[in-house]
């Protein structure tokens, strides 16, 4: 399985200023990816969102963006690029909206239809003050005997969400991010890096750098593999080194599984200590 | 062969000549302010190598060493690492000759082992290291304990013993105690997260993890490979602990990579104080490397990379020390970004859902 991550760096977002701009820039990837062979392409955290907001150029607040939003323009034209590129695409997040609710939510398309849908389950502090809602399952989807689970942005930090998609088989996880505040190559380690290593699964990681509302995102675009099977021992089966914008690497079952016995985490998982965990029976509030 | 080791450990480590000997040190007993301020703690955390001895009083005089230095920084805790006993095997008959042996060959085998794969030959020898780990159990157990203790007593310091083998039963545990200043016994934790190579020895897993309040914060004491599994932390934070010390001995070539993978995640995600002590050097065949480190939530630490204070090398004798703040840690979980949030919905029946357990 061949994979790919986009990354845009700030000064390609303040290019694009037309929802039509967008796309073609998305067609121009996804053209580029199909060159390289690529199975699966992810687009960066946020893309949808950025999406609506070049359809409202007058809103220049994240709360005024949240009023308009609405995901299905943005997710049919993805889904009508799908159709003509053969290639399972993640579109990036975006919000939508359900009843009262807001979420912060991705899917992954294949040939035009949406076949994996996720929610983020845990909530930023500015996503809580802006009353987002939050997702309450994880769900997983098997494409040629790989099974690919999504977790969104901010989930990456809470690692019993990795670890419910790792214990139902996970082999890949696509995440689409973006995060405020100040750029720190330390927050992704503490992230989906540290993730990767602790459930053991590939992990395709884009990051959004550019502005919603007045609010900066900055992220990284990333392929992750447990340590033991990356040549230089260090996690990264590709990032971006400020050369390109579509990082691609070739996702080896084997070669993990081979890692995995070299070091097998979830081996020595102690399920009768974890009984201890009240939080996870709903009684945290006790 | 079991019984007869822990016969000779009995005679070698006498908890009368321990107490004789502490006598003729004549530590000079420290006078801390009772008045403790959990704004602003200090902690230490021991990296050191392994040195077999020949003599309890050579042991005795290293720990003590190392605790002085603590003391004399002001520190309330002090914390020793994983298979802090290991010099003891000096006391085997013996040994020092074929241990020589065994380093020098592992180091020559080093990078062949590491090309094809291969286990340390000490590594694939279970039943000699078993009857080794069974037999000086008791004895040494009882000496850190004494040791420790008196430690503790005289430089008025909450002192981690560092993990030494348990036997109950029959069943070998990877274990430590924590010690008060008043030289009492706070408590004893058992790992619960093992090794291939521990599974392998016959060492049994402890499934509980308990809290230990001290006068400045609430600690736990998992052992190692504990800090690979969130869940050991995610349980100490809803018991309503703020520090977890982590004794670790790493049986690898020593990666920033592979480090990166234990303690210091855990701290981010969980939002606590960690005190990682380590233990580093060659002894019989095997090598054991990493560094003592103290962590806090990256917000926490002034280059924003959750780090406090970091061994500078991975082998080698090493103290570090750092200030803690009950307050800060408090103030940073309320403004925590990407942290702290609950769903219930999703987290009612994790155990169940995730884990398989009815």
């Amino acid at each position: 399985m061949k994979a790919a991550s986009v990354e845009w760096q700030k000064s390609e977002w303040k290019r694009i200023d037309k929802p039509k701009d967008l796309i073609g820039k998305i067609k121009e990837y996804l053209e580029k990816a199909i060159k390289e062979q690529v199975d699966i392409i992810v687009f960066p955290g946020f893309t949808g969102v950025f999406f609506n907001q070049l359809n409202c150029p007058d809103n220049i607040s994240l709360r005024s963006l949240i009023k308009e939003a609405d995901s299905r323009e943005y997710i049919e034209q993805v889904k009508e690029l799908s159709r003509e590129h053969k290639i399972a695409i993640c579109p990036g997040s975006y919000w939508q909206k359900e009843k009262n609710n807001i979420y912060h939510e991705s899917c992954l398309i294949i040939n035009g239809e949406v076949q994996l849908k996720q929610r983020q389950i845990y909530l930023a502090r500015w996503e809580r003050e802006l009353g987002f809602s939050r997702g309450e399952k994880i769900e997983l989807k098997e494409i040629k005997d790989w099974k690919l689970a999504l977790i969104i942005s901010t989930d990456v930090f809470y690692p019993q969400v990795s670890r419910m998609a790792a214990l139902r088989g996970a082999d890949i996880v696509l995440c689409p991010a973006g995060f405020t505040g100040e750029k720190n190559r330390a927050l992704p380690l503490s992230g989906l890096w540290q993730e990767v290593q602790q459930n053991q699964f590939f992990a395709i990681e884009s990051g959004f750098n550019g502005f919603l509302g007045e609010q900066s995102f900055w992220g990284e675009s990333v392929i992750y593999a447990p340590l033991e099977m990356t040549k230089k021992g260090d996690g990264y089966l590709a990032r971006n080194s400020g050369q390109q914008s579509l990082i691609i690497a070739e996702l080896d079952n084997k070669k993990r599984r081979k890692a995995i016995s070299q070091f097998d985490v979830l081996s020595q998982l102690n399920r009768e200590f974890y009984q201890q965990m009240k939080i996870f029976r709903g009684r945290w509030m006790q | 062969m079991e019984f007869l080791i822990e016969k000779w450990f009995n005679r070698k480590i006498s908890l009368d000549r321990i107490e004789k000997y502490f006598k003729q040190l004549q530590i000079k007993k420290r006078k801390l302010s009772k008045d403790i301020n959990p704004e602003d703690i200090r902690v230490s955390c021991v990296e050191r190598q392994i040195y077999p001895v020949n003599s309890l009083e050579k042991y005795i005089d290293m720990l003590c060493g190392f605790v002085d230095q603590a003391a004399k920084e002001n520190s309330r805790l002090i914390v020793f690492p994983e298979y802090n006993f290991f010099d003891l095997f000096g006391f085997i008959p013996g040994f020092s000759f074929i241990n020589q042996i065994l380093n020098k060959k592992a180091i020559k085998n080093k990078d062949k082992e590491k090309d094809r794969g291969i286990e340390s030959h000490l590594k694939g020898n279970n039943y000699f290291l078993t009857a080794i780990f069974k037999g000086v159990a008791k004895p040494v157990e009882a000496g850190v304990k004494k040791i420790v203790s008196l430690l503790a007593k005289e430089y008025g310091i909450h002192i981690y013993t560092g993990s030494y083998i348990l036997k109950e039963k029959e069943e070998i545990y990877n274990a430590g105690s924590l010690f008060g200043p008043d030289g009492n016994l706070i408590g004893t934790q058992k790992k619960m997260h093992l090794t291939d190579f521990e599974v392998k020895l016959g060492i049994k897993r402890g499934n509980k993890m308990e809290v230990y309040s001290l006068p400045f914060g609430k600690v736990v004491c998992p052992i190692c490979m504990d800090a690979t599994y969130f869940e050991t932390f995610r349980i100490a934070r809803e018991m309503g602990v703020d520090m977890v010390i982590l004794p670790i001995a790493n049986l690898e070539e020593y990666s920033t990579w592979k480090a990166l993978r234990g303690i210091w995640p855990r701290v981010q995600e969980s939002y606590l104080y960690g005190f990682k002590s380590s233990l580093n050097g060659w002894i019989a065949g095997m090598h054991f490397t990493g560094k003592a480190g103290i962590f806090a939530p990256l917000s926490m630490t002034e280059k924003k990379d959750g780090v406090l204070s970091l061994s500078p090398f991975y082998e080698g004798n090493h103290l570090i020390t750092a200030n803690i703040n009950m307050k800060k840690l408090y103030e940073a979980r309320e403004k925590a970004e990407y942290h702290e949030d609950k769903n219930a919905e999703f987290e009612k029946n994790f155990i169940e859902k995730t884990y398989n357990i009815n």
